[in-house]
C-alpha cells in the first residue's frame, strides 16, 4: 500500500514535465501578430514588419493596428528584437499572412518561412504570398479596403478566391510539403498595391512560381487560371470565350481534369482530360446564331480557347522548367520506379515530357434569356 | 418558513410507533425497578420525580361523580395535547358518567378502559419507561387508585403546518400537495397514492434523546429485500443523541459519506417517493422533516423531475437533456473559459480573441483571480438570498446585479466575460437543485485545476469526477448505473424519458425482484 501512496504523484509529476512550453498568459498581455512580412535587410539579413491588434476598450471596443518593422540576422532574431520594441511579447498564433518580398523569395523563401514552420505558435494554415514591384513591408503599410485589419482582409479575399480562379490558395502546409518532396513546384499567390483614387490598397495578381525554392517567375491571371485548370483546383470563375467582336462569360461550375501516365517505349506520355462544366452568364457583341447553332458553337469554341491557353501554360511552365502542376507527383503515384529513375534529372524530363490534351465544356442548361439584349424599335 | 395553521389541530394514531420500538426498549424491560405501586398517591409521586423542574406536566385529580372513592388522575403535558379531546373524551366521561354499575366488577381499569372512554387507541401498561414515553408522545395517563397499571390514552395534538406545495421541486403539471413535518401525515399522503396492502411501514425509533419516530416504507414484492436488510441494519447502527432532520440519516447511512454527491435521495414530494417506491426503492421518513430519504440513490434520479414523467415524452426528454447539460455546463464553463483564455489563446477565433482583448484591457486582476472572485461573490449572494426574509432579498438582488455586474465592469474590476461566465455557471447550478453541494465545490476544483494546467488541468479533473462516480455505490447499486450503458431497458429512463409504453420494466437491480412494470402496452 505504501509503495502505491509513492506512486501516486509521479503521474502529477509527470504531466508538468511532459507539457512542454507553455504558460499562463494573459490575453491583454501579449501583442497579437495578424500579418507579417519578410524583407531583404539593410544593415542586417532580413527586415521583418509586423501587423499587430491594437485593442482599446472600454464602452466600445476599437480594433486598429500597428505596423513595426525590426531588422535581424534571421528572422527569430528579428522576431525578439520586437519586444524591445513593442513592449509586449508577440503572439503567433493568429497570423494570418506572411508576405515574402520578391527579393528574398528570389534568394530562397525556406530561410524566410522557417520560423514559421517550426514555431510552436504558429499555424500551418496561414498564407504566404509574394510581394511584386513592392516591398512586402511596403504592402503592410498600405490602405485598408475594407475593414479595420489588413492582413485579415487580404487573407479574406485569398479564402474567397477560389471564386475566381486567379490565384492559388497556398498556405504554408503546402508550400511546406511542395518544398520537402520536389514532386511540385510550388506557386504562391502575388500581391501588389494599386492606386484607387486618394488611396493605395494591395491586391491580389496571378502566381509566382518557383523552382525548388527559388522563385523564377510570374504568371499573370489567366495563366494562374489556366495552371488550376491542370492542377484540377478551379472551383469557380468565370471563363470568357471570344466570338468575333462579342464576347460571352462562362460561370464555371465544377471542373474535373484527370491526368493519366502512360509508358510508351519507355517513353513518358500524360493523358490530361479537362472536363468542365458551365453556364452561359452574360453574352456581350450580336453573335448571330440560332439557339442550338450557337450552343454548338460556344461550346466548341470554348473547348479550344481553353485548349490553346492551356497548351501555352504548359510550355511556359516547360520553359521555366518548372513542374507547377504537379505532374512528378502523379508519376510518383502512378509507378514510383520510373520517379526515382528520372527524379535525378526531373527538370529536364519535364521540359520534354509529351502531354496529350482532351478538353470538354459541358454546357447542361442555359438560360431562355441566353440572346443579347435588343434595342425596340 | 414554516406557515402554522392556526386553529386546527391534529390527531393521529401513532401506537405502532412505540409498539416497534427499538432493542434498547427491550433491553430497559429486564431491569425494570421503579415500576408503579397500587397507591395513586404514589404513583403520581414517582411521576412528579421523574418530571421534577417541568411544569408543562399537568397532573388533574379528578373524582366520578356517583362513585366519588374512586379517585383517579390523568397525567398529560401541555402543547402536546388536544385540550379539547382531553375534557370531551376523557375527562367528561369519566366524570358524568354512572359507574356504580361498574363498581361490582373485579377489574374497574379494564371496564373503564373498554366501556367509558370513548377514544379509539387505549392502551393499558404498567412499564413506567413505557409510560413516560407515552406522556412525551402527547398521550394522556390515567392512573386509578389501586392499580399498579395505567392507562395509555391518546390525546395528541399539536399546530402542525398545512400541506403546502413544496419550495423545493416546483411543477407547473402535477401534483402540489408535498410533505410536512408530521410523519402520520406524511405517511397517509404515501398511502393515498397506493392503496395496495403490500405497501409496508415499518416504524422505529432513533435518537437517545429525541426519540424521533422513523418509518421505513416499501412495497413488498418488488423492493429487494437485501436493500431492506442492508437499510434496517445501518438505521440500527445509528446511536446519535438527537435526530433533528432527515439529513442525520442521510448522512448517517450513506454509503459514500465523504464524496458530496448524494448516495441517499430525498425529496419533498410525495408523488416521487411514490414513483420511487414503485420503483422498487425504498422510502425512510423522518418525523419532523419533509424531506423523505430513498434508497437506493444514483446519479441519473438528481436529473430526473417528476413533471417530466406528466410533459409528453419528447418536451420531458428535451428538458432532462438541459437540465444534464446545463450541470455539465456548470462545473465546465468557468474553468474551459480561464484555459482558453490563459493558456490556448490559439484555440479562440481572432475575432473573439480582439473582443476578450478588448475587455481585458485595463483589468487590474488575471483572469484566474476575478473568475474565483466572482463566482465566491456569487455563492455570497446565493447563500444570502436563501436565508433572507423575501423583503430584503430583493434588496440583495438589486445590489448584486447592478453594483457587481454593471459597475464593476464599467469601473474595469473585473472583465465582462468573467461576469457572464459566472453568470451562465451561477444560473446553470440552479437548474438541478439536488447537486448544488457537488457542483459548486467542483466548479472551483475544476477552476483551480485549470488555473495551474490549462485544459490539461480541467480533464484531469473531469477524469477524477468520473473515476470517483463510477467508483461509489448506494446500497450495492453502481451509482453510474443507466447513465453508462443505453442497451436493453438501461437508457430508457436516463438522458432521455422513453414514452410510457415502452418503459415495460424497472430499472435494472432496483426492480431486479419484479422487474415487469407493465405488459407491452405497445401502440
Amino acid at each position: 500500500m505504501r509503495k502505491k501512496i509513492v506512486f501516486i504523484p509521479l503521474p502529477a509529476v509527470m504531466l508538468f514535465m511532459l507539457a512542454a512550453c507553455w504558460n499562463y498568459r494573459e490575453v491583454n498581455e501579449m501583442a497579437v501578430v495578424v500579418g507579417a512580412a519578410v524583407d531583404k535587410g539593410v544593415e542586417n539579413q532580413y527586415i521583418l514588419t509586423v501587423e499587430l491588434l491594437d485593442v482599446s476598450g472600454g464602452a466600445q471596443t476599437q480594433v486598429s493596428t500597428k505596423v513595426l518593422s525590426v531588422e535581424g540576422e534571421t528572422v527569430f532574431d528579428a522576431v525578439r528584437k520586437l519586444i524591445s520594441v513593442e513592449g509586449k511579447r508577440g503572439y503567433w498564433g493568429h497570423t494570418r499572412i506572411l508576405i515574402v518580398s520578391e527579393e528574398v523569395a528570389r534568394e530562397d523563401i525556406i530561410e524566410a518561412i522557417s520560423f514559421f514552420r517550426q514555431d510552436a505558435e504558429a499555424r500551418g494554415d496561414l498564407y504566404v504570398m509574394v510581394s511584386k514591384e513592392y516591398d512586402a513591408r511596403e504592402i503592410l503599410n498600405s490602405d485598408i479596403p475594407l475593414g479595420d485589419v489588413l492582413s485579415e482582409s487580404l487573407a479574406k479575399s485569398l479564402e474567397n478566391s477560389k471564386f475566381l480562379s486567379e490565384t492559388p490558395e497556398t498556405r504554408l502546409y503546402t508550400l511546406n510539403q511542395a518544398l520537402r518532396s520536389g514532386k511540385i513546384s510550388p506557386a504562391l499567390p502575388v500581391v501588389t498595391l494599386l492606386s484607387m483614387d486618394d488611396k493605395t490598397v494591395p491586391v491580389l495578381s496571378g502566381a509566382a512560381i518557383f523552382q525548388k525554392s527559388r522563385m523564377i517567375g510570374y504568371l499573370d491571371e489567366e495563366e494562374t487560371k489556366a495552371m488550376l485548370f491542370l492542377k484540377n483546383e478551379i472551383e469557380g470563375g468565370v471563363l470568357v470565350t471570344k466570338i468575333g467582336t462579342g464576347r460571352i462569360s462562362l460561370e464555371i461550375k465544377g471542373n474535373n481534369t484527370k491526368t493519366r501516365i502512360k509508358t510508351e517505349d519507355d517513353q513518358l506520355m500524360l493523358d490530361i482530360t479537362v472536363q468542365t462544366k458551365a453556364v452561359i452568364n452574360e453574352v456581350t457583341g450580336n453573335p448571330e446564331f440560332s439557339y442550338m447553332e450557337m450552343l454548338d458553337g460556344i461550346k466548341r469554341l470554348s473547348e479550344e480557347q481553353l485548349k490553346s491557353k492551356l497548351e501555352k501554360i504548359i510550355d511556359k511552365a516547360r520553359y521555366y522548367r518548372a513542374d507547377i502542376f504537379g505532374f512528378g507527383q502523379k508519376i510518383y503515384e502512378d509507378n514510383p520506379a520510373k520517379w526515382y529513375e528520372i527524379s535525378d534529372n526531373y527538370e529536364a524530363e519535364f521540359a520534354n515530357i509529351a502531354v496529350n490534351l482532351t478538353v470538354t465544356v459541358e454546357i447542361p442548361n442555359t438560360s431562355i434569356i441566353f440572346k443579347h439584349l435588343e434595342l425596340g424599335e | 418558513m414554516m406557515v402554522m395553521q392556526k386553529g386546527k389541530r391534529e390527531r393521529r394514531t401513532a401506537r405502532k410507533i412505540i409498539k416497534l420500538g427499538d432493542k434498547r426498549e427491550c433491553r430497559e424491560e429486564a431491569k425494570r425497578t421503579n415500576d408503579l405501586t397500587k397507591s395513586l398517591e404514589e404513583n403520581i409521586k414517582i411521576l412528579k420525580d421523574k418530571f421534577v423542574n417541568d411544569s408543562t406536566v399537568i397532573f388533574r385529580r379528578f373524582q366520578n361523580r356517583y362513585l366519588p372513592r374512586v379517585k383517579c388522575c390523568i397525567v398529560f403535558i401541555e402543547g402536546m395535547i388536544d385540550f379539547k379531546h382531553i375534557n370531551m373524551q376523557i375527562i367528561e366521561p369519566l366524570m358524568e358518567q354512572d359507574l356504580r354499575d361498574l363498581s361490582t366488577s373485579c377489574n374497574l381499569l379494564e371496564d373503564i378502559k373498554n366501556k367509558v372512554l370513548p377514544v379509539n387507541d387505549v392502551e393499558e401498561s404498567d412499564d413506567l419507561e413505557r409510560i413516560l414515553q407515552s406522556i412525551c408522545y402527547g398521550d394522556t395517563i390515567f392512573l386509578l387508585d389501586g392499580y399498579d397499571t395505567a392507562l395509555l390514552v391518546e390525546s395528541k395534538g399539536w399546530e402542525v403546518r398545512a400541506i403546502t406545495e413544496p419550495e423545493s421541486g416546483k411543477v407547473i403539471r402535477g401534483p402540489r400537495e408535498g410533505f410536512t413535518e408530521h410523519i402520520i401525515k406524511n405517511i397517509s399522503l404515501i398511502r393515498r397514492k397506493i392503496k395496495n396492502p403490500n405497501l409496508k411501514f415499518k416504524f422505529m425509533q432513533l435518537g437517545k434523546q429525541t426519540n424521533t419516530a422513523i418509518c421505513i416504507t416499501y412495497i413488498e414484492g418488488i423492493a429487494l429485500e437485501s436493500v431492506l436488510v442492508e437499510l434496517e441494519q445501518r438505521l440500527n447502527r445509528i446511536d446519535i443523541d438527537g435526530i433533528l432532520d432527515s439529513g442525520y440519516i442521510q448522512e448517517l447511512i450513506s454509503d459514500a459519506p465523504l464524496s458530496t454527491f448524494p448516495t441517499v435521495g430525498y425529496t419533498e414530494r410525495p408523488d416521487v417517493v411514490v414513483a420511487r417506491i414503485l420503483e422498487g426503492r425504498i422510502a425512510v421518513i423522518v418525523d419532523g422533516s419533509p424531506f423523505v430519504l430513498t434508497v437506493p440513490h444514483i446519479l441519473v434520479e438528481n436529473i430526473q423531475v417528476s413533471e417530466d414523467y406528466y410533459d409528453h415524452f419528447i418536451f420531458g426528454s428535451f428538458n432532462r437533456f438541459v437540465r444534464a447539460v446545463a450541470s455539465i455546463f456548470t462545473i465546465s464553463i468557468p474553468a474551459i473559459y480561464l484555459a482558453l483564455v490563459t493558456y490556448h489563446q490559439e484555440m479562440i477565433p481572432t475575432q473573439l480573441l480582439v473582443s476578450l482583448s478588448a475587455s481585458l484591457e485595463g483589468v487590474p486582476l488575471p483572469t484566474s483571480l476575478s473568475l474565483i472572485i466572482m463566482l465566491l461573490i456569487f455563492d455570497i449572494l446565493r447563500e444570502a438570498g436563501a436565508r433572507m426574509p423575501t423583503a430584503v432579498g430583493q434588496t440583495v438582488n438589486i445590489v448584486g446585479t447592478l453594483v457587481l455586474g454593471q459597475a464593476a465592469v464599467e469601473a474595469h474590476l473585473v472583465s465582462a466575460p468573467v461576469i457572464i461566465v459566472t453568470a451562465i455557471s451561477g444560473i446553470t447550478t440552479l437548474i438541478v437543485p439536488s447537486l448544488i453541494e457537488s457542483l459548486v465545490l467542483l466548479r472551483f476544483i475544476l477552476l483551480i485545476l485549470s488555473s495551474i494546467l490549462g485544459l490539461y488541468g480541467y480533464f484531469i479533473g473531469i477524469i477524477l469526477i468520473y473515476l470517483h462516480l463510477m467508483s461509489i455505490r448506494s446500497f450495492g447499486v453502481p451509482y453510474m448505473m443507466s447513465i453508462t450503458r443505453f442497451r436493453n431497458h438501461d437508457g430508457q429512463d436516463a438522458w432521455i424519458r422513453a414514452p410510457w409504453w415502452t418503459m415495460t420494466l424497472r430499472p435494472k437491480i432496483i426492480g431486479a425482484k419484479n422487474l415487469v412494470r407493465q405488459i407491452s402496452n405497445r401502440r
